[in-house]
């Protein structure tokens, strides 16, 4: 075991010595992937706002998921406002009905008669 | 969250073993720089905010994986590019291993023993770089992650995703053909 430390120990010397004879244009192309990853993570850590006892920050990147939530909820609330609306409308439309109905010189057992609604029928043509 | 200065301290400090560890795998320069750039990248944008002492670990893991995806994605391109090429006389397929470097290398073995004080550094250095890329995959994984990341075994198990006993076991293995191979040029360590 001691052996093989010393054998891998050499071998690393070795190899780190080698990292000093790179080329430049690898040094160079190895900075600007470097700078590259580090602008990205600048990008996606998100907004960082400072606590108000200046010590904490808080994430905006955490609450990500409230962007997703809020659309979502506005189309829920929507669906439900129109089905609302919709039976408003309709409960209206039938109450208008019923007293158009009631207020009629014709009694209500007219509309259910079908020889009433055949003279009717009869006397347009 | 690692401080942009915490990455940037560990990206420089890895960046060229990185690039190393990537050439002695799949012998290519370029693709070694596409693959470190990539793992940089993925570093910095999915695990930039993770704290600054797991990054290391993160990024060894990150490196890994895209070595293994770049030889898996060698493999199904050489599998259409073989298929396209059986027309072509034997022999013109484009090889980036040329067969007479190992040739060359064996045949100097057996002259370079007992020329060993002649051999500068630089040869030194050379032959065993090439001694390293000879290794099989995950043995020289295992030599780079244990001794020259100087990662423990449980934490070169854990980025290669295999039990601490199988690092035991390549990392010996690795060592002792090393020494073998070198030993066999004329270079005692």
């Amino acid at each position: 075991m001691t052996n093989e430390l010393h054998i891998a120990y050499q071998i690393k010397q070795h190899l780190n010595d080698s990292l000093r004879t790179l080329p430049a244009d690898k040094i160079e192309r190895l900075r600007a992937a470097r700078e590259r990853a580090l602008a990205n993570q600048r990008k996606s850590a998100g907004v960082q706002l400072a606590g108000t006892s200046g010590t904490g920050s808080i994430n905006v990147g955490n609450f990500e998921w409230l962007g997703h939530l809020v659309p979502v909820l506005l189309l829920a609330a929507g669906l439900a406002g129109m089905s609302y609306w919709h039976q408003n409308n309709r409960a209206e439309e039938n109450a208008d009905i019923d007293t158009q109905m009631l207020i009629d010189e014709l009694p209500l057992s007219a509309y259910a008669d079908k020889g009433f609604a055949a003279w009717i029928k009869r006397g347009q043509e | 969250m690692a401080s942009p200065k915490e990455l940037s301290d560990l990206l420089a400090d890895v960046e060229r073993r990185a690039f190393k560890q990537a050439v002695y795998a799949v012998r290519n320069d370029e693709s070694a720089l596409d693959i470190v750039q990539d793992a940089m990248m993925k570093l910095a944008e999915k695990y930039g905010d993770r704290p600054a002492e797991e990054l290391p670990l993160l990024f060894q893991r990150i490196l890994q994986n895209a070595i293994r995806d770049w030889f898996r994605r060698t493999k199904v391109r050489s599998f259409w590019t073989t298929l396209f090429s059986n027309m072509a006389p034997a022999g013109e397929a484009g090889d980036d291993f040329d067969p007479l470097e190992t040739l060359e290398a064996q045949d100097g073995s057996k002259a370079a023993e007992s020329a060993a004080d002649e051999v500068s550094r630089a040869q030194i250095m050379g032959a065993i770089e090439k001694e390293v890329e000879k290794l099989p995959a995950r043995q020289r994984e295992a030599f780079m992650l244990r001794y020259w990341e100087e990662m423990d075994v449980a934490e070169t198990a854990s980025v290669m995703g295999c039990s601490e006993g199988s690092v035991k076991t390549h990392c010996s293995r690795a060592t002792h053909a090393l020494a073998i191979a070198l030993k066999a040029k004329g270079i005692s360590l």
